[in-house]
């Protein structure tokens, strides 16, 4: 997110953390989201013959849907924030030590 | 509509629980909404077009949490609501049970109420009996119709506060119609291509969240999209395994089945863990990663590519060989790093190469013996290769396939029956590729390019002949009639080959790897 000309008063690793921070967020509110889910099905096996726990169900269904959406796009965007803050440009130095194992051949 | 024994039977503080818990839910979503406005504060230092947009996303995030944590809220109310009122009503029906009970009726599944003992009452009990009988009657029909009426207004409540009927539902800030146009798998690039660009950036922005399964691997969509709707499905897949693991560790036995089977997911889990460090933890110097393509089914693929190819002018696709799978791309991540680093020592002006574990590869060299597996590879590799060229801006890249061992397989494979869109191709390490001369790939001689190590136990492959030489020749002998190049020998043994002179072609200083980044800055090789 930062370009050429940019007036940048906060340095990169200030983003990056920002950025971790945001993904932090988002993963702990699909958490949330997950663990939303189990109410109502507890609701639903006890009770019969009421149509507000079914409807109570379609309601909770579809937020979780869309908080799970919005954590995705949150985490997408604090991805973003900390992939951007880093120095896209290529350099020279390489180490890729830490990615080698088995391999193919 | 609610029945008596419906009333009866309910338990009012079950309604409690949901109270409870969308309002836990509403609490917290206040409290993520709240953090990202910290965050955000955090960044008010950070000025500039870039620093406005980025804020106003984050504020538009922590406005969405907010809004939804309301309507959380509104839900909880209703939970509350729906305790009291047909708490109420049920409290009124066991109420007139009991008086019923006191005065020796019977009340039955469906409300009414009978008087089993009327023949051994005293002669005034009847009128009495009968006023009771009237008023409880009343008491139950009239608890029926309340608790009928509360359910149905609730209901209609909580049907109004669904996330489609609020607006917060995914996708629903974007036209349908596009969503429902993506293109399927195996359109062709230029097509695909076509497509993205006519769609409004809202829309796809939309699809990017909401189809971000099919836009990863779609080819003929940009490099940065890609990556975005990857790095989405990198979580869901994670997600994916990490719920598969989880079963089996619960398990109170596993069978030898099972046993491989969270093997294998500890080793994609793995897999997943290099490629998401390498995306968000470049090392320094290391140029930006890109997500390309990722799926866990399987032997897993994946595709990642090191730097931009959209905006490289020079781009090369590594194809690894046998064994190749997503829980081992470590090495194969670490070879496009040192290809990247080869070509621009080698002048290249800006340089991107991908590691393309799209394919399902043979795991091991009985299975490397069948050339289904090359054959069954032609077709995505052909059509990746046709993506570069769809998304690539400005100036055409120079591109350059490389495969190595059965890789190279691959590659022959697909340029022999396909015409591979590509400038070079180079074969390291080659069982064979499909074809007996270089001319037959549809390439110019002079831009397939081949090595072989002295001691590259690969060697033994090739010292038969049709119809035993399964593959085909090797692509670096002499009469094939590309380009050769050098590498050093490798790592010798008693037999004069090796394993390890098959892996050591990226090694550092091996002259291949330098030709290799002369082949793919477009520099001649020696």
């Amino acid at each position: 997110m930062t370009s050429p000309g940019e007036r940048v008063h906060v340095t990169a690793e200030e983003l990056t953390a920002a950025g971790t921070n945001v993904v932090e967020i988002a993963e702990q509110t699909q958490r949330d989201a997950s663990g939303f889910s189990g109410t109502q099905d507890a609701i639903t096996g006890l009770v019969r013959g009421f149509d507000l726990v079914a409807a109570g169900a379609e309601c909770e269904a579809s937020w979780q849907r869309a908080i799970d959406v919005t954590a995705a796009k949150l985490a997408l965007d604090g991805d973003n924030l900390g992939v951007n803050a880093a120095n896209y440009t290529a350099t020279e130095a390489q180490n890729t030590a830490n990615l080698r194992g088995t391999g193919s051949w | 509509m609610v029945t008596f024994a419906d009333l009866h039977e309910v338990d009012p503080q079950v309604f409690r629980q949901g109270e409870r818990a969308w309002q836990t839910m509403s609490n917290t979503m206040g409290e993520r909404a709240a953090e990202v406005r910290r965050v955000n504060d955090a960044l008010a230092d950070w000025e500039g077009d870039a620093a406005t947009a980025a804020k106003a996303t984050f504020q538009g995030h922590s406005q969405k949490l907010d809004a939804c944590s309301d309507t959380l809220f509104e839900a909880y109310r209703l939970w509350g609501e729906a305790a009291d009122r047909i708490g109420a009503a049920h409290r009124r029906i066991l109420d007139g049970a009991a008086e019923c009970r006191y005065w020796g009726l019977t009340v039955t599944a469906d409300g009414t109420i009978h008087d089993d003992n009327a023949r051994n009452r005293m002669a005034d009990e009847p009128v009495r009996i009968r006023e009771v009988i009237a008023k409880y009657s009343g008491v139950f029909r009239d608890a029926v119709t309340d608790a009928t009426a509360a359910d149905a207004q609730i209901a209609a409540s909580f049907r109004r506060l669904t996330a489609e009927a609020v607006g917060a539902a995914p996708g629903s800030d974007s036209t349908t119609a596009a969503s429902a146009t993506v293109p399927v798998r195996g359109t062709s690039p230029a097509e695909v291509k076509r497509w993205w660009d006519s769609l409004t950036p809202m829309e796809q922005e939309s699809l990017l969240f909401t189809r971000s399964s099919e836009l990863g691997m779609l080819d003929g969509i940009p490099a940065e999209i890609r990556d975005r709707a990857n790095r989405f499905q990198l979580v869901e897949e994670r997600a994916e395994l990490d719920a598969q693991k989880q079963r089996l560790e619960t398990l109170p036995s596993r069978t030898h089945e099972q046993e491989l089977e969270l093997k294998s997911i500890n080793e994609k889990l793995g897999g997943l863990d290099t490629i998401e460090k390498r995306l968000t933890s470049p090392q320094a110097g290391q140029q930006q990663a890109y997500l390309l393509g990722i799926d866990s089914s399987g032997n897993g693929r994946a595709i990642v590519a090191i730097g931009n190819p959209d905006t490289a002018a020079n781009v090369a696709t590594f194809v690894p060989g046998t064994g190749a799978r997503l829980g081992s791309c470590g090495t194969d991540i670490g070879r496009s790093d040192s290809m990247v680093k080869a070509a621009n020592r080698a002048g290249s002006p800006s340089t991107a190469s991908i590691t393309w574990i799209g394919y399902d590869a043979p795991q091991d060299l009985v299975a490397a013996a069948d050339e289904d597996y090359a054959q069954n590879a032609r077709q995505d590799l052909d059509r990746f290769q046709d993506g570069l060229r769809a998304t690539h801006e400005g100036t055409p890249s120079h591109n350059t396939v490389i495969g190595h061992s059965y890789g190279s397989t691959v590659i022959g494979h697909t340029a022999r029956d396909m015409n591979i869109n590509a400038d070079d191709v180079v074969f390291v390490g080659s069982p064979g590729t499909g074809v007996s001369r270089a001319e037959d790939l549809g390439l110019p001689p002079e831009h397939v390019h081949s090595t072989v190590a002295e001691h590259d136990i690969i060697q033994v492959t090739n010292v038969f002949k049709e119809p035993f030489d399964v593959h085909g020749p090797d692509p670096a002998g002499p009469m094939f009639g590309g380009s050769v190049f050098t590498s050093d020998p490798g790592t010798s043994s008693w037999t004069g080959y090796s394993t390890e002179a098959h892996s050591q072609y990226w090694d550092r200083e091996n002259k291949a790897l330098n030709n290799m980044g002369n082949i793919i800055a477009g520099k001649p090789t020696t």
